[in-house]
């Protein structure tokens, strides 16, 4: 039940802390950590006799492991146990790049296990639970960012205070307050506005000879350096990354996790992921998910491939014509409809997995052939899949922590904690559909990618049928939501017909909002509705929902933003005095391009 | 009529961008069974069904790859996957996935190189047209892959579409909605220029030049 785990070239050290006790340290100095090799026979043979002389290899030794989650056997594989964990990638890269090119076609030998988290290897190779046992203590440090720029502690705060109390400050004595409380909470977590006040508060307190360190022992190591990517069109900026002894690191300025769940919602995922509180807290959620898969497959006895090489099947061109598209996104009626309602499929898509079984070996598996796909064609086995493995239990624990929620005083502590770890699933569960189609996923694969949507288009297309029938029309839908209002002078209830659907589907179909208006807009080119822009009043409050305009666009000056905002709300009195007759005028405009760039209400 | 007859052999295509020259390719050259090889999108099943006809597609098997390790795995995949009806086989992008790819470089170059081979191998064992393209490539993968090819077609952009010339082969015409746009080198085919010592067709034809 450890809270910190640091591998190390010498030993892995290894922090828990029982509740009312004080943190102990264990150290593992005969931990190796292993990647393992698939190739022919006589390849492996041959590769265990080169690697047998490396001094990084500490031992070797044949397997027996699948190597794939469609593998119905397991194949002989070679471990390869490195004397130090910080080689482990080097020696993969030798493997590919020295002893392959010596001798084998290129892909001959294939590598698994190679680039997992340092930390969560251990774990889940020794076992060793990297959930506290006890609660938490935690302590917060932040420096303006100017400061921190300057290399000037002084303005430091703690816990939100300052801990200077003359300004300007003395150096030493803030560090000497520090010391007093880090001695005085002895945290276990450590929540820092950004790493980089562990190198400066260490080299200030080095240069001035105070005796304050963050850790629980002196020192500090630096796990990466910075660096600068590009992701989607956008570039980031990856801070460097830093440990000390005994404590675990949240660096707020690079944890999304950490601002959209808290510490609750952290220790949540891991319990799930298995990946020890600092590295999951700088983690990415694709990357926790994929740490929640590696512990399943694991589970499994299913190497991790280190690159992603299953390719997909040939398929008839006509089939990729059908299958390579996503959800259902259908034409908006443009224009001003007053009682709307939005009704929207919870987590449709990893429901869809669940429900329909539907995982990468599962997809086009090899024991089936049916057509149970809509419109596809592809089979799907009936083996449990691991994908719905993985993600059955996030649905019902999400599914649990809402209805409690639900219960739970809004003001209370403990509404605020399970707020927090329903955050935080709901982020897997937003990632777990567009991983299956990632190039480097590591059990990611296309055609299941391809299967969920064509689930998700005939669910939504099933629950227009129905809505239709119950007498009400479809204004606009997309992917998992359809906004509908009455055909009819009666309808049936809204609820009924939700509960008929949620039924029918195996998917709960969700009254989301009813609004006392909603606008679909026409794109800016004026040619037909814009497919994900619309603005609905909300029925009982002075709430608006918006996407997709204008004042909800990041890119959006305030003042712009701000004046839409205006604007919306000046809509309001549009209902005390509009003419339905108008509005439908507006509707049968025939040609967008003549019309003005935004909808007449009145 | 719009793209060179396609001689069994590895088949370079230069295209003026990396949109649809080679799915323009393909629906001309009516092959009865084609094996496409994907990397980075180009398989658009809109690009083969330009004029909407579904047909396009008939006899069509497509498989994406989306790292440089299943490019290089389906390359080797399609000599099994092929059939005796199978008369094209096309590769576009091929160095896409190499280049920029997550890991040492050596390793990408030595298994680009290993791509290459196996498809002028794959090439000589179906004896098919393997098309082949390289339009966002650095030049020394682009020359690797062009220096294999035992022969080129050049796609360039018209106001009609593209035109695929070819050592000997100038399009005569651009197939347009129902009609055809020709071209002069049809005009000068049935007809002969202007001081030429006469028309290649059995019958002459007279110009009268107001």
């Amino acid at each position: 039940m450890a809270f910190a785990v640091a591998v190390t070239d010498e030993c892995v050290r290894v922090w828990s802390r029982a509740a009312g006790e004080q943190a102990s340290v264990r150290e593992d100095r005969r931990y190796t950590p292993s990647l393992y090799a698939a190739a022919p026979e006589d390849v492996l043979t041959t590769l265990r006799e080169r690697l047998a002389v490396d001094p990084k290899v500490a031992d070797t030794g044949f397997e027996r492991r699948f190597t794939s989650l469609r593998a119905d056997d397991r194949d002989r594989v070679l471990r390869v146990d490195c004397e130090r964990p910080d080689e482990l990638r080097t020696l993969a890269r030798e493997v590919r790049c020295v002893h392959e090119p010596d001798r084998w076609a290129p892909g001959t030998v294939r590598l698994y296990d190679v680039d997992l988290d340092p930390t969560a290897r251990y774990c889940l190779t020794t076992g060793t639970s990297p959930v506290p046992e006890a609660d938490l203590r935690s302590l917060s440090l932040s420096l303006p960012t100017a400061a921190l720029a300057d290399g000037d502690p002084t303005e430091l705060c703690c816990d939100g205070q300052r801990l200077a109390e003359t300004r300007p400050a003395d150096e030493g004595a803030v560090l000497r307050a520090l010391a007093r409380r880090l001695a005085a909470r002895d945290p276990d977590v450590l929540v820092l506005s950004s790493a980089d006040l562990v190198p400066l508060l260490h080299d200030w307190a080095d240069a001035l000879g105070v005796d304050c360190h963050l850790g629980r022992e002196a020192g500090y190591r630096r796990l990466a350096g910075a660096n600068t990517y590009q992701s989607y069109g956008r570039v980031g900026h990856s801070p460097a990354r830093y440990s000390v002894p005994g404590r675990a690191i949240v660096d707020r300025s690079n944890s999304f996790l950490w601002s959209e769940a808290g510490l609750p919602g952290l220790l949540d995922l891991v319990e799930r992921s298995w990946l020890p509180l600092q590295a999951l807290s700088r983690s990415s959620i694709g990357t926790v998910f994929t740490a929640i898969q590696i512990r399943e497959a694991r589970s499994r006895d299913v190497l991790v491939p280190w690159r992603a090489r299953e390719p997909e099947a040939f398929k008839p061109a006509r089939t990729l014509h059908d299958a390579d598209r996503g959800g259902f996104t259908f034409e908006p009626d443009v224009g001003f409809h007053e009682d709307v309602v939005e009704v929207d499929f919870a987590s449709l898509y990893p429901r869809i997995m669940c429900e329909y079984n539907l995982s990468p070996e599962t997809v086009r598996c090899d024991c089936h052939d049916g057509d149970d796909v809509p419109g596809l064609g592809y089979s799907v086995c009936e083996d449990a899949g691991f994908v719905p493995s993985v993600l059955a239990p996030i649905l019902d624990d999400r599914a649990d922590l809402k209805a409690t929620l639900a219960e739970a005083d809004p003001d209370g502590e403990a509404h605020e904690r399970l707020a927090a770890r329903s955050d935080a699933l709901k982020w897997i569960l937003v990632t777990c559909f567009g991983y299956q189609g990632y190039r480097n996923s590591k059990f990611g694969r296309i055609e299941c990618h391809e299967a969920i949507n064509a689930y998700a288009r005939e669910i939504l297309l099933d629950a227009k049928r129905r809505l239709e029938a119950g007498g009400w029309r479809v204004l606009h839908g997309i992917v998992d939501s359809l906004w509908i209002t009455p055909r009819v002078a009666d309808p049936t209830p809204v609820a009924d017909l939700t509960a008929a659907i949620s039924e029918a589907v195996g998917i709960p179909l969700e009254h989301e909002d009813d609004f006392a208006w909603a606008a679909f807009v026409p794109q800016q080119t004026g040619r037909g509705g814009s497919l994900t822009s619309y603005v609905g009043k909300v029925a009982d409050g002075e709430r608006f929902k918006i996407r997709g305009l204008a004042a909800r666009r990041r890119s959006t000056c305030d003042f712009v933003a701000s004046a839409q905002r205006d604007l919306l709300r000046s809509l309001e009195t549009v209902t005390a005095t509009r003419r339905p007759s108008v509005t439908a005028s507006v509707a049968s405009w025939p040609d967008w391009s003549e019309a003005p760039s935004t909808p007449r209400t009145s | 009529m719009q793209t060179p007859p396609l001689e069994p052999g590895l088949v370079y295509v230069d295209q003026p961008d990396g949109r649809g020259a080679v799915a323009h390719v393909v629906r001309s050259a009516e092959a009865t069974e084609t094996l496409w090889v994907d990397a980075g999108g180009a398989a658009s099943t809109y690009a083969l069904t330009a004029d909407g006809d579904r047909h396009a597609l008939r006899g069509v098997r497509v498989a994406r790859a989306f790292t440089a390790h299943q490019h290089h795995a389906l390359v080797r995949r399609a000599v099994d996957v092929a059939s005796g009806r199978t008369d094209l086989v096309v590769v576009p992008n091929v160095p896409a996935l190499y280049e920029g790819a997550d890991g040492p470089e050596s390793e990408y170059d030595r298994l680009y190189g290993a791509t290459c081979e196996l498809l002028e191998t794959l090439a000589d064992a179906l004896d098919v047209p393997v098309l082949v393209s390289a339009p966002t490539a650095s030049d020394a993968r682009r020359d690797r892959l062009h220096d294999r090819a035992d022969t080129e077609l050049t796609c360039r952009n018209t106001p009609f579409g593209y035109a695929v010339d070819a050592p000997g082969h100038t399009p005569p015409g651009y197939w347009r909605d129902g009609w055809w746009q020709t071209t002069v080198p049809y005009w000068v085919d049935v007809c002969g220029a202007v001081g030429d010592p006469g028309p290649t067709t059995a019958d002459p034809v007279e110009l009268v030049v107001d």
